[in-house]
């Protein structure tokens, strides 16, 4: 292990800086430029990570997983994802703005949540949330519109889009929706 | 180094209280824990700010060490009302400096009288200027991160936690004190065989608050409140941004 004693004698001082700015900026955790890699990991992990799920309850959702553990993104890709599911995926997302301590980068949280929403909306056609249709569409265009998001999401993202322009406003493209 | 074992670190403890109330064996401990921290300082003051070279700095911090410090018991007199221990440490050292030269001096052009006193000898700069970043502060602000590092990788490898210091090292100190980029988040949870980004998350996270309480430790050692704690923190962090390259590295 390389002696970190003398580094710090022969570093730059500015830069022993970011020691200690790092240790007190908690959200400080990964760049812009690992969000795509975050956002792939996350579609990955078994849903069994981060919920409070039993398996009977996965089996019963009856996932496309085959033998493999049960993903973020098997479910958010189902063609017909048990709602319970995505609103805890949803709840889990949304964790990441309102604590400090929270489970997940605010981003990629974010664009948890906004997922499961659009696919709710899209495959069981019904909402979960209570925000209202503005805020959602402003909410999933800044999803759709992440260049780290993968192509499977920006589609769902993109779909949900569509579908909720009909009735809007005539001059809503005006505000951003 | 000496490094007193605790299951966590604990702040709000004054050492120099403790100095003052203990004896014997620990008394003895106690001193050379905060000689250990303030002795790099003390001699960096002497060769950037005094202009002496490092061998007459070695010899001139042992002197201040046994007649001021120990001899004279300078820290346990100190009154915190009063200032900083940094403070107080660097003005007397400066004095103990110039009476070695004062004595030095005399004794060159007096061998008989060694107790003329001459300033004539100094020729270094003033060490009251006011200078951009007091290099006794800058060897401070090292010496409490290298100790806040030593503890926290202690404390992660006593604990069973190995994967937490990696994951600092290699993420936080690499990217700092090489200019390394950090381990990119592909390989580090593949090191560390993490399930989801929210365990790696929650992996960062809990190795910068550990940092971070040890950093508040360090610097909590010769204060006696949080909020002397805060505004040491707040100093460190602009001794650190204001140090020029000139006062960088080990004058050793």
């Amino acid at each position: 292990m390389k002696d970190h004693r003398k580094e710090i004698y022969d570093t730059e001082s500015r830069r022993l800086a970011r020691i200690v700015d790092a240790g007190h900026d908690p959200k400080e955790v990964c760049g812009e430029g690992e969000l795509k890699a975050v956002w792939k990991h996350q579609l990955e992990a078994p849903l069994t990570s981060d919920l409070s799920i039993s398996r009977r309850k996965l089996e019963e959702a009856q996932l496309d997983a085959q033998d493999s553990p049960v993903t973020f993104g098997h479910l958010l890709q189902s063609g017909n994802p048990p709602l319970a599911l995505l609103e805890k995926v949803k709840d889990f997302g949304k964790a990441s703005w309102a604590s400090e301590e929270s489970p997940l980068p605010p981003k990629i949280g974010t664009m948890l949540y906004f997922a499961a929403v659009a696919a709710a909306r899209e495959r069981c056609d019904t909402p979960i949330t209570s925000l209202g249709r503005l805020q959602l569409r402003r909410g999933v265009k800044w999803c759709h519109e992440q260049e780290w998001v993968d192509p499977d999401t920006r589609a769902l993202f993109k779909a949900y889009l569509k579908s909720t322009k009909k009735g809007l406003w005539p001059f809503s493209w005006l505000f951003g929706m | 180094m000496d490094h007193i074992p605790q299951p966590f670190p604990t702040t709000r403890w004054s050492r120099i209280r403790f100095l003052r109330e203990a004896s014997g064996e620990e008394k003895r401990r106690a001193l050379n824990h905060l000689l250990l921290r303030y002795r790099p300082a003390l001699k960096t003051h002497l060769v950037c700010a005094m202009g002496f070279s490092p061998d007459k700095a070695d010899d001139v911090v042992q002197e201040f060490i046994a007649g001021k410090i120990v001899e004279q018991d300078l820290v346990e007199k100190a009154d915190q009302s009063r200032g900083k221990l940094r403070t107080l440490l660097r003005r007397a050292l400066e004095n103990c400096a110039m009476s070695v030269l004062r004595r030095e001096n005399a004794q060159k052009r007096n061998p008989q009288n060694a107790d003329v006193c001459s300033i004539e000898r100094y020729e270094g700069p003033d060490p009251s200027e006011n200078a951009p970043t007091d290099p006794f502060d800058a060897a401070w602000a090292r010496e409490v991160i290298a100790t806040a590092l030593d503890q926290m990788k202690d404390y992660c490898l006593d604990s069973d936690r190995r994967d937490v210091w990696e994951v600092f090292r290699l993420r936080i100190m690499w990217p700092a004190l090489d200019g390394r980029d950090p381990l990119p988040y592909g390989q580090l949870i593949q090191r560390f065989d993490l399930d989801s980004p929210s365990e790696a998350y929650n992996l960062l996270n809990t190795a910068k608050r550990i940092f971070r309480r040890h950093l508040r430790s360090v610097v909590g050692e010769y204060v006696e409140s949080e909020e002397e704690i805060d505004d040491e923190l707040r100093e460190l962090r602009s001794v650190l941004s204001r140090s020029p390259a000139l006062l960088d590295g080990d004058p050793t």
